[in-house]
């Protein structure tokens, strides 16, 4: 019962390069760490870690909230969490249609004679495609 | 005595001006508000890319990063940000001006190298006979993020390498739709400010500290770049607002003075006749 009442005590500020901030309360943040996904919950002791390309989870109001990320760092102290990352794409916003022809021009490229493209190139744009697919809870990405 | 027709066309080709300025006033308000709207989205995350910075330092050695010392020798590399088209008031002259008394009374007597953005500034740089290592033009077209790094990521590597010991960037920073700062800011090696809270506190670093400050370094530097560029473009379309503004008001001056004028020739040319007729029928 206490717990329901409980204000949501992290802030969160996600400051991508070119957006606005996006600032949010909340209980519960998953962020896809460069060595591993990792949970930041009230009271986390202060961190600062680099973030891989990936999908962010957080809970807003109950609800899961998704975004991609293009990697970046974050910060935590005192229950302030602060994001900063490249780009960041809420879940709600990924083109789904999109992210599905680039996932698939990625994998047709890679498919193919592996000598004419770029192999990292093609990788990376896949697993962007990828990340935006999930961000976006398309099933089966 | 000046002719009527010529007054008349005058006026004509004043007034044609004047609907150029005009108009480009209003595109000038179009594109300042785009601008100053980028801008206000990249400032955060350059904020904080420094703030973080600033406190990562406090936490390594300072003697383990590249980025944090002075280079050997005294050459000095200058980041001149003008723009690629006129018509945008003192901008560009400011800057060049600017740019030439730095050269002669902060960094006197040494080798400075300019890297110009913008055609305006290389144009009068170069007739002025500075060391230009390199230029780039056309970079606000289709400007990203791309563009900023390609124009720092140079620097960086002569900083790098010890071509330069200093790098510097002089920019005019946005402070309102009428007013530009021009600004002096050290880019590199990186001086951190007062680290506050960043500095003091005990973090966990993932990975290590060192690591972090290494890729948070060239991070930062983009970011700071890439506000520099976007602080640049917004104050490019301020003045040339401003300075179409009062190009528009300046032809409506000349307008009413030469409508004036051409009132007055013309009444004059009327009396005249008027007192040729009368004393010619006098003269019957």
């Amino acid at each position: 019962m206490a717990e329901q009442h409980k204000a949501a005590p992290m802030a969160l500020e996600i400051c991508a390069m070119d957006r606005a901030p996006y600032r949010v309360e909340t209980g519960e943040i998953t962020l896809p760490g460069e060595q591993g996904e990792f949970m930041v919950l009230p009271g986390h002791a202060p961190l600062i870690a680099t973030l891989d390309m990936g999908v962010m989870k957080t809970k807003v109001d109950g609800a899961d909230r998704l975004f991609a990320i293009n990697g970046g760092i974050v910060r935590v102290l005192d229950n302030q969490v602060l994001v900063l990352t490249r780009t960041a794409e809420s879940g709600d916003d990924v083109d789904r249609e999109r992210a599905e022809s680039a996932k698939k021009r990625a994998e047709g490229r890679l498919q193919g004679p592996h000598e004419k493209i770029n192999v990292a190139r093609a990788e990376a744009a896949l697993r962007r495609a990828m990340i935006r697919l999930k961000a976006s809870g398309a099933a089966g990405a | 005595m000046p002719n009527l027709q010529g007054i008349r066309r005058r006026i004509a080709s004043v007034k044609s001006t004047q609907k150029i300025t005009k108009a480009m006033k209003m595109v000038a308000a179009a594109k300042l508000r785009r601008a100053q709207e980028a801008l206000l989205n990249t400032r955060p995350y350059a904020y904080h890319m420094r703030e973080l910075a600033n406190g990562l330092v406090a936490h390594i050695d300072p003697t383990d990063h590249p980025l944090l010392h002075k280079g050997a020798g005294d050459k000095i590399a200058l980041l001149v940000v003008s723009s690629d088209r006129g018509l945008c008031g003192g901008y560009n002259a400011n800057i060049v001006n600017e740019t030439l008394r730095l050269l002669q009374e902060q960094f006197p007597g040494k080798a400075v190298e300019i890297t110009i953005v913008g055609r305006k500034g290389n144009d009068v740089l170069r007739r002025r006979r500075c060391t230009i290592r390199s230029a780039h033009i056309g970079i606000y077209d289709r400007y990203t993020i791309n563009s900023a790094t390609s124009v720092i990521d140079p620097l960086v590597d002569q900083f790098i390498s010890g071509q330069v010991s200093e790098v510097f960037c002089l920019y005019n920073e946005f402070k309102s739709a009428i007013s530009q700062k021009i600004t002096l800011e050290q880019l590199l090696p990186y001086t951190p400010e007062d680290s506050g809270k960043l500095g003091s506190s005990f973090f966990v670093f993932e990975p290590s500290a060192e690591e972090i400050v290494s890729a948070l370094l060239r991070d930062n530097l983009h970011a700071q770049m890439h506000r520099i560029f976007h602080e640049a473009m917004a104050s490019e379309q301020g003045a040339r607002m401003a300075a179409m503004d009062s190009a528009t008001n300046n032809a409506a001056d000349v307008i009413v003075r030469l409508t004036l004028k051409y009132n007055r020739v013309r009444q004059d040319a009327i009396t005249r006749e008027m007192v040729e007729i009368v004393s010619g029928a006098e003269a019957l």
